[in-house]
């Protein structure tokens, strides 16, 4: 961890633990929710940015834990941090299952698998009569230690919490050995395998990372919006997940957190234009993805190198 | 017969998923990009080859021409506003821009026509369910098997002999090589777009008057046509077909023994148990790229 990355983070810290004195209960319950995305994406983006396996299934791992808290807390009621550690459970199970047979996959081929890992999760559920079938259930109210976290203003410290020990951890991962190995398995599979890095190992251990990830971000999902329901898990959720990390910046934590607010703000914004809301979505999408090629945080990164090296930028430009 | 009009079901289900899954394995071997808006292309140009229809008294198949048209210029403008900008872009990147184009297919037709969906097509084959004896096969299924084959048969005779065949083929296995033999790959591009983009406004067509025309149409067709690509080797068009088939077949049969809702589960295992045995895919190699 570097002596920037710690400095930004307590600045980070302290804006979010200070900044909803500012806010109204809607911008806050926005705020929240783009914070959630965020811990989703941190744990993918340890997948995909770091170790290059492309997941389009991480829709199915919130899944897991949305229902698990609404399950547990709901039919079983048993209390909130217990059902969020079965759905993480239950997560790194699922990911290890997937991850095992198809981590050997390159590219495109486990973004497939684990597409249609995805949509078969989000099908299953929907068949099933006691996750509610596609009308889903309702979250009760989920008191811990005389806090209700169905409530704005717990939930949102608790997801502030899990928000900043999710990118700590990812930051440690990323800069510990783990994550040298991983970037050099991302690389190039053999040159790891002759320095004696086991790259299977890695991918799975990164993967079923990933997936814990998105238990904890789907069971903070289903408490800010209080119910749980098939078409909120579903592909577009890990279309939307992965489109974050490319569009804000893989490979970076910044990266991933600014695509995470990205795809938790624009529809916010859009949603003023009504009918056409959907529409300029996709337009500001595909905008943010044709132009931004190394996402948001990438073009940032070229205009400070630009700024301050503009000759090297020349003669890189030149060489392409 | 029952067994034998799923297992013909399936071929017609499977080829349709193979054609759609052709064009997919079109645009990725020459471009490295994974096309997520190749469904909703097709779902987008059967709602315009239904407004042709509606519009005029031409005859339907050669509304079916005007939209395969149509559609080569929708594929070769997805080419230039999206798709050729900055091509320093991975195949990420710009698999990320057709999820964009996905999402804004999708919202423009639910915009114009979801509020009265869902529409009955006319086809150009007699109604009714009775094709062929003792199967119950609609004339709509059979001629899209027809037409499936007939178009699949037509790809391979002009990659096999044709120039312009030849040179995409060229440019799939190697661009840099190709270009140097003096292979203009911009054009290439455009026309693999072209093709691709046709091909599945066919897909379109042939499915909508199987099932009535709506904004969803496409998109359990979308995965099949992934997984039948993956299954043949993501760069192989025998591979897609074979692949595609045997999905369409196994679910066919899987349906027969179990509910509904266990189709896509019955999908994903056949995709993990061919995965298992080659992970290349059937057809394809287990690449491991170079050091």
């Amino acid at each position: 961890m570097s002596a920037g990355f710690v400095r930004t983070t307590i600045i980070g810290a302290l804006v979010l633990l200070l900044l909803p004195a500012m806010l109204g209960k809607y911008p806050l319950f926005i705020l929240t929710v783009a914070l959630v995305y965020s811990v989703s994406t941190l744990g993918l983006n340890l997948a995909a940015g770091y170790g290059g396996q492309h997941s389009f299934g991480h829709g199915a791992f919130m899944l897991a834990g949305a229902y698990a808290v609404a399950i547990g807390t709901g039919k079983w009621a048993i209390p909130f941090p217990a059902a969020l550690l079965i759905g993480v459970v239950v997560a790194a199970v699922l990911g290890a299952m997937v991850g095992i047979p198809s981590i050997r996959l390159v590219g495109f081929a486990l973004a497939i698998v684990s597409f249609a890992f995805g949509v078969t999760a989000h099908s299953l559920i929907k068949a099933s009569d006691y996750t509610g079938g596609p009308t889903g259930l309702f979250v009760p109210a989920l008191p811990v230690l005389g806090l209700d976290f169905r409530k704005p203003w717990p939930l949102y410290y608790l997801t502030v919490a899990l928000f900043l020990a999710g990118l700590i951890i990812a930051e440690s991962i990323a800069t510990s050995r783990t994550g040298r190995a991983l970037r050099s398995v991302a690389q190039s599979e053999i040159v790891s395998q002759a320095l004696g890095i086991n790259p299977l190992r890695y991918k799975l251990i990164v993967f079923v990372t990933s997936a814990v990830y998105g238990a904890v971000s789907g069971g903070l999902l289903a408490a800010s919006a209080g119910y749980v329901a098939p078409e909120t898990y579903g592909p577009d959720l890990s279309i939307f997940m992965f489109a974050a990390i490319v569009i804000g910046g893989m490979g970076s934590q910044a990266g991933a957190i600014l695509g995470a607010f990205f795809i938790g703000l624009i529809p916010e914004l859009t949603q003023a234009s009504r009918e056409t809301s959907e529409i300029l979505f996709a337009i500001v999408f595909a905008a943010a993805a044709t132009l931004a090629p190394d996402g948001l945080w990438g073009l940032g990164a070229r205009f400070r190198r630009r700024a301050s090296a503009p000759a090297a930028a020349q003669v890189a430009k030149g060489g392409a | 017969m029952l067994i034998a009009g799923t297992i013909l079901s399936g071929v017609i289900h499977g080829s349709l998923y193979a054609l759609l899954g052709l064009a997919i394995v079109l645009i990725f071997r020459t471009t490295g990009v994974a096309n997520f808006a190749q469904g909703d292309l097709a779902m987008f140009t059967a709602f315009i080859a239904l407004a042709i229809m509606k519009n005029s008294h031409l005859p339907i198949l050669v509304v079916w021409l005007i939209d395969a048209v149509i559609a080569a210029g929708i594929g070769a403008l997805v080419y230039v506003v999206l798709i050729r900008p900055r091509p320093e872009a991975t195949g990420l990147n710009v698999t990320m821009r057709t999820m964009g184009l996905f999402m804004l297919l999708f919202a423009v037709a639910v915009r114009l026509w979801a509020a009265h969906e869902p529409y009955p097509v006319p086809s150009p084959f007699p109604a009714g369910t009775n094709a062929l004896p003792g199967l119950a096969i609609a004339y709509t299924q059979l001629g899209a098997l027809v037409v499936t084959l007939g178009l699949a048969a037509a790809f391979f005779v002009f990659f096999r002999f044709t120039q312009l065949g030849l040179a995409m083929r060229a440019v799939a296995i190697n661009r840099e090589v190709a270009s140097l033999l003096g292979v203009n790959i911009g054009r290439i591009t455009v026309v693999t777009w072209m093709l691709a983009t046709a091909s599945s406004a066919i897909v379109g067509v042939l499915v909508a008057p199987i099932s009535f025309l709506e904004t969803g149409l496409m998109r359990p067709y979308l995965l099949k046509a992934f997984t039948a690509a993956i299954i043949g080797g993501l760069t192989s068009f025998p591979g897609v077909l074979v692949g595609g088939l045997l999905l369409g077949i196994v679910e066919s049969l899987a349906t027969l023994l179990m509910a509904i809702q266990f189709r896509e589960l019955v999908s994903f295992v056949v995709l993990l148990t061919v995965l298992f045995f080659f992970p290349g895919g059937i057809f394809g190699r287990a690449f491991k790229g170079r050091v």
